[in-house]
């Protein structure tokens, strides 16, 4: 190939990227957006701050941490890992909030700027690995279907009860009310992991307080717990003191057989009578 | 105590839903104050709810995920919220200099909500713009109230402060 297109080439090339990138002020910080399309189709976006004397700090502004996260690829340690060992190689750091960023003289900031948007492109790669996962049915709903669908004759099942407490309003799952006085009466809860096990211990825990002296008291207890592995023993020790029983799930065991539940429900309400039988 | 034995999985994929989904109010068992606080403490915050709704005659479960990303949280432009279903976005909201036009080339850009798009399945690459955003966004907190109901999410009104009890 000629010398003169090869510089013709370059030349097509600075005007493309002269038309196509764009800076805005924002603030304190200067925007650049580069004509460089990620995996996911976006432009990369670097940020430009001044910092004292001659230093800027050009970074990416957690923008492709916050994009994986968004995209369904969650910010774990391991994930952290990967995007370190990237930002190392290319010569950048990340810190632990997942921001690609370089600290550097004002003469150095275009050979920054064109790392920083080398981390971001980079750091997407993940996303072409990423597939829909089809979660199991929910454990509040498997309770309330099987709670549903069973007639035992001596229990009268309503689904989604809520009751009122000292303090405020409380839900059960599914409630099995007893029909006559050999049984006493359900309650079942859930307490998935979803929102992690102090939260949901703390919130049974108040629950049951807020319960206290209150007809609902009496009933009989039953949390089912998903993903029973990840809880820490106290807030599980907390659950199972205040429950008059618990069915424990692990991850991966949480679409359970009906008959544990109704064999669950089916004993709680029968002490009362075995107690006094005794 | 009881513990169960594993079973075949029953998962369902309802995309098919994702329209009544993003029109339907969505209650997630946090407050506002708890999404914050995990914003200004982590960068991140991850939050699943069991969402019901009628499919011909009969009550379907799903769960859906809500994510928040705030990794500079005085940087508003890295501030992303995102509803998922299937760990897929169906739904949310961010901020870009500029946007890809159809010919590829970069458009002006600004806050906006992801579409869903059908064919791929996911809220990715359908962007449409939003008002609102671009004025008044003076805190974390504003961004979190204007995308809750722009996003139709409800959130607990009473604030647990539940990670600041101890167990141990």
């Amino acid at each position: 190939m000629a010398a003169s297109t090869c510089s013709s080439i370059k030349d097509e090339l600075l005007k493309f990227f002269t038309a196509h990138a764009s800076v805005v002020t924002r603030g304190s910080m200067c925007v650049l957006t580069l004509p460089v399309r990620t995996i996911d189709g976006r432009f990369v976006e670097v940020f430009v701050e001044e910092k004292l004397g001659d230093a800027v700090l050009v970074h990416d502004a957690g923008k492709t941490a916050g994009e994986l996260h968004v995209q369904g690829l969650h910010w774990t340690t391991a994930r952290r890992d990967l995007l370190r060992r990237v930002a190392e190689r290319l010569g950048v750091t990340l810190d632990d909030r997942g921001v690609f960023q370089k600290a550097c003289k004002r003469a150095a900031v275009s050979e920054a700027v064109l790392t920083i948007s080398q981390c971001a492109s980079v750091g997407m790669f993940e996303v072409v690995q990423h597939a829909p996962r089809i979660e199991e049915e929910p454990i509040a709903a498997q309770v309330k279907r099987v709670m549903s669908s069973w007639k035992p004759g001596f229990l009268d099942v309503v689904s989604n009860v809520r009751v009122s407490g000292r303090n405020g309003d409380h839900a059960f799952d599914a409630v099995a009310h007893h029909k006559d006085a050999k049984h006493r009466t359900v309650a079942i809860k859930t307490l998935p992991y979803g929102y992690g096990a102090h939260v949901q211990a703390d919130r049974y825990g108040f629950m049951v307080l807020d319960l206290k002296v209150t007809p609902f008291d009496k009933w009989q207890r039953l949390a089912v717990i998903s993903q029973v592995e990840r809880w820490p023993a106290a807030p599980l020790k907390l659950v199972r003191k205040l429950s008059a029983d618990t069915l424990e799930l692990r991850t991966g065991e949480e679409q359970f057989r009906a008959p544990i539940l109704l064999d669950a429900v089916q004993t709680l309400s029968a002490k009362a009578t075995r107690k006094k039988t005794a | 105590m009881v513990r169960s034995k594993d079973e075949s999985p029953r998962g369902r994929e309802f995309f098919y839903l994702v329209d009544r989904i993003r029109a339907d109010t969505k209650y997630f068992p946090v407050s506002c104050d708890e999404v914050e606080r995990a914003l200004r403490a982590d960068g991140y915050f991850d939050c699943t709810s069991d969402y019901e709704c009628e499919d011909e005659g009969k009550l379907v479960a799903m769960r859906l995920r809500l994510n928040v990303s705030a990794p500079r949280e005085t940087n508003q432009f890295s501030w992303k919220i995102a509803l998922k279903l299937h760990d897929v976005r169906i739904d949310g909201i961010d901020h870009h200099e500029r946007l890809p036009l159809p010919n590829g080339k970069p458009g002006p850009g600004g806050w906006h909500r992801h579409e869903w798009d059908p064919r791929r399945k996911n809220a990715d690459g359908r962007r449409v713009r939003i008002g609102g955003f671009d004025k008044g966004l003076s805190s974390l907190r504003m961004f979190l109230l204007k995308s809750f109901h722009e996003l139709r999410i409800e959130v607990n009104r009473r604030d647990d402060g539940s990670q600041y009890l101890q167990f141990d």
